[in-house]
C-alpha cells in the first residue's frame, strides 16, 4: 500500500507522463509474440478440459481505457465439457479442477461462476454459467476469456487487428 | 373542351411545350370537399384551443372562397377514420384537431389550385375562341376570288400573326398552371409529411388530393422533433418502410425518432457505399492502399477518401461489439450503427454503436469516452463497450441490456488541446449527447428502459453538461472525472426521482484531482484547471464506489486509465448501477468514502489508504 505522501507524488509524475503520452513498457514483445502468448494458452486450456471448442476468436486489445498501446492479445473461447449432456449446465468445480490440475492457480472460490485464473503470466476468468431460462439454448457449456501480457507496443487503434479473427483450427484439439 | 374551327389544340400543344388542359385536368380529379369534410370530423372530434379553432376557421373560410362546388359524392369514411385515430392516439389527443387542421389546409390549398387553374383555362379558351374566330372570317374573306395579290398576303400574315397570338397565350398559360401545380404539390408533400409526424397516415386521402402517387416519400424536414419523427415513421405502411430503408437515403440513419433496428440497417447500408467505393477498385493486382496512396488517379474524391477511412473504423466498432457474449457461450447480442456521420467535425466522424437493442432492453446505458476519443482515432472498437455490457449483463441475468458507445462529439484530442478548456466544445458535444440519449426513450417499446449514462474523463464533463441542456436519465456514473463543469452538485444533474449520482475516482488518478482542492506539491498548476468542482469529494451528493488499482506498473496515469478493467472494483461497480442495482454497491461492499470526509480536507482521501482488490465478477442468477 501506498503511503499518502507517495501517492501524492506518483500523482505529480503522472501529470508529467500524461502530458508526454507516455507508458512505459520495459520488455516489449512483438505482436506475434503477443498472439502466440494467448493462442498458446487457449490451446492449453482446451486440452486440459478436453473440451470441443465451439468458438474461439483472437484479437488484439488495448490495455488502458484511452486505447493506446500497449496492447495485449486476448482470445475468447467457448466450449463443450465432454460427459456433459447439451441441455444441461456444466459443473464449474469439475472445469476449474482440470485447469489446476494444468498448472493453472486461482484465488477464487471454487463455488464461483467465473473464477479468474493464471498461469506464466497469462490471466482467464472462466465462465461455467448456470441453467439458462426456456428459450435461450446453450451453444456451449462454458467461455474463457484469456488476456495476454501488456508488453505489446505496436500501436493496433487503426491497423485493423484489433477485430476478433476465428482461430477455431489453431487451438481444437485433432 | 373548347370546340376550334381553325386552330388545332394539339398543334398548339406542340407549340407550346405542354398540355395546359391536362395539367387542369390532373387537378380538378382532386376532391376538396372530401378532404374538407374529413378535417371538419378530426377537428370536432378533438379537444381544440382557441388559437387552433381560428386557425381552421380560417383554413375553412380559404376552401369554402376557393371551392367550386363541384364533385359532391363522398366517399371516405370520415367517423370511421376519426374513431380509427381516435382508438390510436386517446380521444384527448392534442393530435386530433392538429390533423384535422392539416386536412382542412391541404382542402383550401387544392381548393384554391383548382379554382385559379380553372379561370386560367377559361381565360385561354376565351382568347383561343375569339383568334378561331377571327381566322375564320380571314379564311372566308380569302375565298373571295377578287382579292389581290396584296390583300391576299395580309390576310394570309393576319392568320400567321393570330396563329402565334394562339401559341404565346396557350405557352403563358402552360406556365401560369405548372407554377400552381407545383406550388400545390410542394405544398401538398410537405403537409403529407406533417400529418405523419402526427401520426396520421394520409393514404385515405390519396386520390382526393389530386396527386397520383404519394411517392417517393420525402424525409421529414430538419428539426421536426423525434417524436414527431417517431409518428412519422409510424404512419408509414409496412411497404413504404421496406422501399426506405432499401433507398438508404443517409439521413434516414441518423434521424432521431426513428427505431433503433432501422438505423442500424440504413446506416450499414450506408457504411458498406463508402467501403465498396473504395474496395471495388481494388482489383486486377491494385491494393486498397494503391488505390488510396493516388485516389484521384481512380476518381475518388477527398470526401470519398475519409469516408472510407472511418467506414473501416465503423465497420471494426461492429465487429469488435459483435463478440461479446450475453451470459451464455456463444450467445451474442445483436449490434446497431445507431449513429453514422463520417464527414462529421471536418473528417474526425461521428458515430454510435448499440451493443443490444435499447429499444427493447430493460437497463441501457450510453458510454462517452473522453481525451483523444474518436470515430477516427478507432474508438468504437475500444473493449469497454464490451466489458461494460457483459458485465452488466451478468449482474441481472433475467433482464436484457444494452450499451450504446457513443462517439459522437468532438472530444478535445489532448490534454493540451485548447479545446479542453472552451467552454463551447463541451457545450456543444453536451447538446448532442443530451438530444441522443433523450431520443431513446422516445423509441423505446413497452415499460421504459432504466438509463444510465456513464461519462469516462472529459466524457464525465460532457455528461454533466448535457444534464444541463436537459438529458434525461436515471442514474449517472462519472469515472475519472477532471471535474463537473456546468454541475456544481449532483442536484444540477437534474436525475428523474429515485436517479443517482455514482463516482468512481481512483485515489492515485491525477486527473481527478482538480487543482481547486489540490495544491499539494504544487504542480497541479492552471493546466488542468476550468474543469469544475471534484464529484467525489464530500458534500457533493454522490455515491462513491471503489475504483481502485492494484499497483502494475510505476506509471501512476495508469490509475486513470483501468476504469473499464475486467475484475476490477470499478467495473464491477458500473455494472450494478447500469443493471438498476445501485444499491448493491452497499451490500457488496463496494462503497467508497468521498474525499475529505472525516473533516478533512478535500485533498484528503481516506481510499489512498486501501489496498485495491480484483476479481470481482458477477457469478450467477444471484447477481
Amino acid at each position: 500500500m501506498w503511503s499518502l505522501s507517495l501517492r501524492i507524488a506518483a500523482a505529480a509524475t503522472g501529470i508529467g507522463l500524461a502530458l508526454s503520452g507516455c507508458a512505459e513498457v520495459h520488455h516489449p514483445i512483438s505482436p506475434q509474440q503477443a498472439r502466440a502468448q494467448v493462442v498458446d494458452a487457449a490451446r492449453d486450456i482446451v486440452n486440459a478440459v478436453h473440451g470441443q471448442v465451439t468458438e474461439a476468436t483472437f484479437s488484439y486489445e488495448s490495455c488502458n481505457d484511452q486505447g493506446e498501446p500497449p496492447f495485449r492479445g486476448v482470445a475468447k473461447v467457448s466450449f463443450w465439457v465432454p460427459g456433459v449432456a447439451h441441455d444441461e449446465p456444466a459443473d464449474p468445480q469439475t472445469v476449474i479442477k482440470a485447469l489446476v490440475a494444468d498448472g493453472w492457480s486461482t484465488d477464487s472460490d471454487f463455488k464461483s461462476h467465473s473464477p479468474t485464473l493464471r498461469k506464466n503470466n497469462v490471466n482467464i476468468i472462466l465462465t461455467v454459467p448456470p441453467r439458462p431460462p426456456a428459450g435461450i439454448q446453450l451453444k456451449g457449456h462454458a467461455w474463457v476469456d484469456v488476456d495476454g501480457e501488456c508488453r505489446d507496443t505496436s500501436d493496433h487503434r487503426t491497423d485493423g487487428s484489433v477485430v476478433p479473427v476465428n482461430i477455431t483450427n489453431e487451438i481444437q484439439r485433432p | 373542351m373548347v370546340q376550334l374551327r381553325y386552330i388545332s389544340i394539339p398543334a398548339l400543344i406542340a407549340e407550346a411545350g405542354g398540355d395546359p388542359w391536362a395539367i387542369n385536368q390532373s387537378l380538378q380529379v382532386g376532391r376538396p370537399a372530401q378532404i374538407s369534410d374529413l378535417a371538419e370530423a378530426f377537428h370536432t372530434a378533438g379537444r381544440c384551443t382557441t388559437e387552433r379553432d381560428n386557425a381552421f376557421e380560417a383554413a375553412r373560410r380559404r376552401f369554402e372562397s376557393a371551392w367550386t362546388h363541384e364533385n359532391g359524392e363522398n366517399p371516405i369514411n370520415d367517423s370511421a377514420e376519426v374513431q380509427r385515430m381516435t382508438t390510436a392516439l386517446g380521444a384527448q389527443s392534442a393530435q386530433l384537431p392538429k390533423i384535422g387542421l392539416d386536412l382542412e389546409n391541404i382542402a383550401a390549398a387544392l381548393a384554391e389550385a383548382q379554382r385559379a387553374a380553372g379561370t386560367q383555362i377559361a381565360t385561354l379558351e376565351a382568347e383561343l375562341q375569339q383568334l378561331d374566330d377571327l381566322i375564320g372570317q380571314a379564311v372566308e374573306l380569302e375565298k373571295n376570288s377578287h382579292l389581290s395579290a396584296d390583300d391576299r398576303s395580309a390576310l394570309d400574315a393576319f392568320i400567321r400573326v393570330s396563329e402565334d397570338d394562339a401559341v404565346r397565350d396557350t405557352k403563358a398559360v402552360l406556365g401560369q398552371l405548372q407554377s400552381i401545380r407545383n406550388g400545390y404539390s410542394d405544398f401538398l408533400d410537405t403537409a403529407l409529411t406533417t400529418l405523419r409526424t402526427d401520426g396520421y397516415d394520409p393514404s385515405v386521402i390519396q386520390g382526393a388530393d389530386a396527386q397520383k402517387l404519394h411517392q417517393p416519400i420525402p424525409l421529414p424536414p430538419p428539426g421536426t422533433g423525434a417524436e414527431d419523427v417517431n409518428r412519422w415513421w409510424k404512419s408509414l405502411s409496412p411497404e413504404q418502410q421496406k422501399h426506405l430503408i432499401a433507398d438508404h437515403v443517409p439521413e434516414l440513419g441518423n434521424l432521431n425518432g426513428i427505431p433503433v433496428d432501422v438505423r442500424g440497417a440504413v446506416n450499414t447500408s450506408v457504411m458498406n457505399d463508402d467501403l465498396h467505393r473504395v474496395e471495388d477498385l481494388a482489383k486486377n493486382g491494385v491494393s486498397v492502399n494503391d488505390v488510396l496512396g493516388d485516389p484521384g488517379r481512380y476518381g475518388l474524391s477527398p470526401s470519398a477518401v475519409v469516408r472510407y477511412n472511418n467506414a473501416c473504423r465503423a465497420r471494426e466498432g461492429l465487429a469488435k461489439s459483435a463478440e461479446a457474449v450475453d451470459k451464455w457461450p456463444g450467445n451474442h447480442p445483436p449490434v446497431f450503427l445507431l449513429r453514422y456521420e463520417p464527414e462529421a467535425f471536418g473528417g474526425e466522424g461521428a458515430a454510435a454503436i448499440a451493443i443490444g437493442n435499447p429499444d427493447t432492453a430493460a437497463n441501457t446505458a450510453v458510454l462517452v469516452k473522453g481525451l483523444g476519443s474518436g470515430m477516427r482515432e478507432g474508438t468504437l472498437a475500444n473493449p469497454d463497450g464490451v466489458r461494460l455490457y457483459e458485465e452488466s449483463a451478468r449482474a441481472d441475468w433475467g433482464k436484457e441490456t444494452a450499451v450504446v458507445m457513443w462517439v459522437g462529439y468532438d472530444a478535445p484530442n489532448t490534454w493540451h488541446d485548447p479545446g479542453l478548456y472552451e467552454p463551447n466544445m463541451a457545450r456543444t458535444g453536451g447538446q448532442l449527447l443530451a438530444a441522443d440519449v433523450n431520443v431513446l426513450a422516445v423509441t423505446h417499446q413497452g415499460a421504459p428502459t432504466h438509463m444510465t449514462v456513464v461519462g469516462h474523463s472529459y466524457g464525465s464533463t460532457l455528461v454533466s453538461d448535457a444534464a444541463a441542456y436537459g438529458m434525461h436519465t436515471n442514474d449517472v456514473v462519472l469515472v475519472g472525472s477532471p471535474g463537473t463543469h456546468l454541475a456544481h452538485s449532483a442536484a444540477d444533474l437534474h436525475l428523474s426521482p429515485g436517479g443517482h449520482l455514482f463516482v468512481g475516482a481512483a485515489s492515485g488518478d491525477p486527473v481527478t484531482w482538480s487543482p481547486g482542492h489540490v495544491r499539494g506539491p504544487g504542480v497541479f498548476g492552471p493546466t488542468l484547471g476550468g474543469l469544475g468542482d471534484d464529484p467525489a469529494v464530500d458534500g457533493y451528493g454522490s455515491t462513491r464506489f471503489e475504483a481502485e488499482n492494484p499497483p502494475y506498473t510505476t506509471n501512476p496515469i495508469y490509475d486513470h486509465s483501468h476504469y473499464f478493467d475486467n475484475g476490477s472494483e470499478s467495473l464491477f461497480s458500473m455494472a450494478d448501477v447500469v443493471s438498476g442495482h445501485g444499491d448493491a454497491l452497499e451490500h457488496d461492499g463496494l462503497t467508497a468514502p468521498h474525499r475529505g470526509e472525516y473533516g478533512m480536507g478535500g485533498w484528503f482521501d481516506p481510499e489512498a489508504f486501501r489496498s485495491a482488490t480484483t476479481g470481482h465478477r458477477h457469478s450467477g442468477p444471484a447477481g
